[in-house]
């Protein structure tokens, strides 16, 4: 898959994910790795980049004696969010402009 | 290796990135690790699952400015001043890094040079096609009918070599525009590199 519509996809994916609640890294590769793989070394600067642009927050909790981050979604990252679905819904009327006219030819 | 070995070679291998920024790089790679061993996996495992620890480091460098790159090299080797002056000597210093910039710079020059003279043949054609085409009138009238309609002919054909030779022009472009983009990420490499791997 192209690497820049992989990026924005995982994008969405994460900000849907913490969209139903907070999680934390392993955790969001698990719960991402059902639809699309991701590697860790993928996922950080995809949190980094989200982090930057106030689409999410982080906060440290103490587990089993070591720090864990967990990660929040912001309004911002709401919205994001929202926006990828309208987005998403004028990709696939052109998907399925492009389909239909494929099987026409 | 375990997971000491990773962070530390990790952090090792950063040395670029601010202290701050690289902290919290290794505790990302230490809560993932802890992560997965507490899902039952061992140590070795965890680390091993996370793949080549130089080739994590080189793709988070390489997303830094090229600027970032050039001023932690420069750090690393003199050890702490950070003015214009070491950045330019360390360029230059470097016969490596000169003859590389020098190579890819005749490259592009050679490359772009050919598409200048592409589109000033096509401009050349565009010329004669409108002197073929306007100039009939008058050669109808003042001179023969064929003169004319040769010139008309003339004029058309190059009006058609014109376009195909637009066309080309502009999927030259477009390549070494994509090239450049390419290479300029490639070039990054040698800022990031230098024994690394070794280690």
């Amino acid at each position: 898959m192209d690497i820049q519509l992989k990026r924005g996809l995982l994008e969405a994916c994460v900000l849907a994910v913490l969209n139903t609640g907070d999680s934390y890294g392993y955790q969001l590769i698990k719960d991402i790795g059902e639809c699309i793989s991701i590697s860790e070394s993928t996922l950080y600067p995809i949190l980094k980049r989200l982090e930057a642009a106030g689409q999410l927050t982080v906060y440290t909790v103490e587990h089993n004696g070591r720090l864990r981050k967990y990660y929040q979604i912001t309004p911002l990252g709401k919205a994001k969010l929202s926006a990828f679905s309208d987005e998403w819904k004028e990709i696939v009327a052109v998907y399925e402009f492009i389909a239909a006219h494929k099987e026409a030819d | 290796m375990n997971q000491q070995e990773f962070l530390a070679a990790l952090e090792n291998k950063l040395a670029a990135l601010s202290p701050e920024d690289r902290e919290k790089t290794c505790a990302y790679y230490a809560e993932i690790i802890s992560d997965k061993m507490d899902d039952g996996m061992s140590e070795q495992d965890a680390v091993a699952s996370l793949g080549d620890v130089h080739e994590i480091a080189e793709n988070i460098l390489k997303d830094l400015p090229m600027t970032t790159l050039i001023s932690a090299k420069v750090n690393a080797q003199k050890g702490g001043g950070r003015t214009a002056l070491l950045i330019i000597l360390t360029i230059a210093g470097s016969p490596i890094w000169i003859s590389v910039l020098a190579v890819i710079f005749a490259f592009y020059a050679t490359l772009w040079s050919l598409i200048v003279a592409l589109y000033a043949v096509m401009a050349g054609f565009f010329a004669a096609a409108l002197c073929g085409v306007l100039g009939f009138i008058p050669l109808f009238i003042f001179r023969t009918v064929p003169i004319g309609l040769c010139a008309l002919g003339a004029g058309i054909a190059f009006l058609g070599l014109a376009f195909l030779l637009m066309i080309a022009s502009i999927y030259a472009t477009k390549g070494i525009i994509k090239l450049t983009a390419f290479s300029w990420r490639g070039l990054k490499s040698i800022f990031i590199g230098k024994g690394g791997a070794k280690q």
